[in-house]
């Protein structure tokens, strides 16, 4: 028995050698506690909105006057709203709008930002300066005021709420991949591929991209989770999603008025978007501290 | 400095004909006649619409159409259509309760955020520290508006302690300071809270950095004690670049004031927009937008200002 254990350990330790960063990130990710429920949540959510139909236990926009305003029971887990609507299911139905609107607009904030601080960063002199001062005044914009404004001027649609919101939050990732590029820039590796006559394009997608990908996963997974509140806000105040449609903010904001008389009609949906934007940060704190080894325990 | 400080002003222009351009094709591009939504509804069917855009000059090539947009702002003519008075007036008449707000959440959030920051970064991973990081991320993903109810849940309907709103603007003559603190305590609660992760989040990884500099170890080693090396040696240079971030946070406490001043029925200039928003007054819309980043460009301006004047390594350049 004894003799035996000798090699089994030769055996994991040439393979801990063979892939030693994937280990060690996928296990640094593990063991922080925090990362792991923000990822059970992550996945509870996903699931959710994936399987609305099958868990929700009434239809979203079926009224049923009879029963407005029940407080939570086992038959309406979280109570029904003013229009006799189970809250539990309208909740989760919810999902479906704002977890995709999150996705979709971090993507194209990730599209926009990445390019911008990749061009600025790989190409430098004019271009960079145009391109940077473009970031500065986005950053100066105060945000929140600019989608009132464009949400009132361009609908509020699903399809254009999504493109607005990532049209208007690539200023951070923009600075960040170019401050990135321009340190990857200078390294031996860059040169040698240059050399080796690798095109611009080859060299920024082959060459500087992979590397500058830990920061920008993190940066697009803590995105989702500010995104997914700033569509919360909009909703809530009446220029997001527009009812029917449910949305965690404009449940809310259905409950605002019946604070006194039905507190579960706003408690419950915001508890929901809390939930899901925390998933979101916890997940990305996580892949931080796991991708940077001087971070995390 | 002097020639610091107009060469930064000059460096503005462009990025403020920037914004007023952005701002200017977003209201073009726009689907929709912007006659229609300049006007009130009730209005528009009593009036020839071509003759009206020939007046207002909508048919007028865009740039000539910009540079009027631009001289009607400053000349405070863009009025606002629900109040029928210029657009800048309904700003300036709101900014005060706006600025009291958002003075009162920054005060707050570093009284809190900066001593957790600290004691958080003097042991870095400890359960304090932990509590701390958990905290940070609860503040990142609360949603404001929700929070703000709850607030108003437990101590308005519930308890009854403080009022939910009922708040006077600050230049009417029945204001009382005195009067006005409980209908402040859950604006700024909710504010400050939006506030505190950024500041804890920067304050810790400066100190934590300033910890780890030669100068500590050197401070150390010359014998003087923990207390002092922290006090005299670590914590002015941990808190200096927090001045920078007053600059950073200013679009968020924005952002934070339109939620609570909508919820708490503050009248500022977060209500302003909202409503502004929710009845398409375009005019009082664009004003804002301008006078905002405005604001943000010299907040940022003078936040690199205070900071060349509180740590006088950096240079000016």
């Amino acid at each position: 028995m004894t003799m035996f254990t000798p090699q089994k350990t030769g055996v994991s330790s040439l393979q801990d050698q063979q892939m030693p960063a994937r280990i060690t990130f996928s296990q640094r990710f593990i063991r922080n506690k925090r990362a792991v429920v923000g990822a059970v949540l992550l996945l509870i959510f996903t699931l959710g909105a994936i399987f609305a139909p099958q868990i929700a236990p009434f239809d979203a926009e079926t009224q049923n006057i009879v029963d407005r305003l029940k407080p939570p029971s086992s038959e309406y887990l979280m109570g029904t709203d003013q229009l006799g609507r189970d809250i539990f299911s309208r909740a989760i139905y919810a999902t479906r709008i704002s977890m995709p609107i999150g996705v979709f607009a971090m993507l194209v904030s990730l599209t926009v930002g990445v390019s911008i601080g990749m061009l600025s960063g790989y190409f430098g002199g004019m271009l960079d300066n145009v391109l940077m001062r473009l970031t500065d005044m986005l950053l100066a914009f105060p945000v929140f005021f600019l989608l009132l404004t464009v949400t009132t001027l361009f609908g509020r649609s699903i399809e254009v709420l999504t493109l607005l919101l990532g049209f208007t939050s690539w200023g951070v990732v923009a600075r960040v991949v170019r401050s990135q590029v321009l340190a990857l820039r200078q390294k031996d590796f860059i040169e040698a591929a240059n050399s080796l006559g690798a095109s611009h394009m080859r060299i920024m997608l082959q060459h500087i991209l992979p590397n500058t990908l830990p920061i920008i996963i993190v940066d697009a997974t803590l995105r989702v989770a500010l995104i997914i509140l700033i569509e919360g806000s909009l909703s809530f105040l009446g220029v997001g999603i527009q009812p029917p449609t449910p949305s965690w903010g404009n449940m809310v904001a259905e409950g605002n008025a019946l604070l006194r008389r039905a507190w579960w009609v706003s408690v419950f949906p915001g508890t929901f978007l809390f939930l899901c934007s925390m998933s979101f940060n916890l997940v990305g704190d996580g892949l931080r501290d796991a991708f940077d080894p001087r971070f995390g325990p | 400095m002097q020639r610091y400080l107009i060469r930064r002003l000059l460096q503005m222009i462009p990025v403020f004909i920037g914004i007023t351009f952005i701002t200017f094709m977003m209201i073009s591009l726009a689907p929709g006649d912007p006659v229609v939504s300049l006007y009130p509804p009730e209005v528009l069917d009593r009036i020839d619409l071509e003759l009206l855009r020939d007046q207002l000059g909508l048919n007028d090539p865009l740039p000539v159409q910009y540079v009027r947009m631009i001289g009607r702002f400053f000349t405070g003519e863009l009025e606002s259509f629900q109040e029928r008075r210029p657009a800048m007036e309904l700003i300036f008449d709101r900014l005060p309760s706006t600025l009291l707000l958002t003075t009162l959440a920054v005060i707050v959030a570093l009284l809190i955020g900066l001593p957790v920051a600290i004691f958080s970064a003097l042991k870095p991973y400890s359960w304090f520290d932990n509590v701390a990081t958990v905290s940070v991320l609860t503040g990142l993903s609360l949603p404001q508006f929700w929070f703000a109810l709850l607030l108003i849940l437990i101590f308005s309907e519930q308890l009854r302690i403080l009022p939910s709103s009922g708040i006077r603007p600050i230049d009417a003559q029945t204001y009382e300071p005195v009067e006005m603190i409980p209908y402040l305590v859950m604006p700024t609660i909710v504010l400050a809270i939006g506030l505190l992760p950024s500041i804890m989040r920067y304050s810790r990884s400066n100190m934590i950095e300033v910890l780890s500099q030669d100068y500590v170890r050197t401070a150390y080693s010359k014998g003087l004690t923990r207390r002092t090396v922290l006090i005299r040696h670590a914590l002015p240079n941990a808190i200096l670049p927090v001045v920078t971030l007053i600059g950073v946070i200013f679009p968020l406490l924005l952002g934070g004031a339109a939620i609570v001043e909508t919820i708490f029925a503050i009248p500022g200039i977060g209500r302003l927009a909202v409503r502004a928003a929710q009845v398409r007054d375009l005019p009082v819309m664009l004003s804002l937008n301008i006078f905002t980043a405005v604001m943000i460009l010299l907040s940022t301006m003078l936040t690199d200002l205070l900071y060349t004047y509180l740590d006088p390594r950096i240079r000016l350049s």
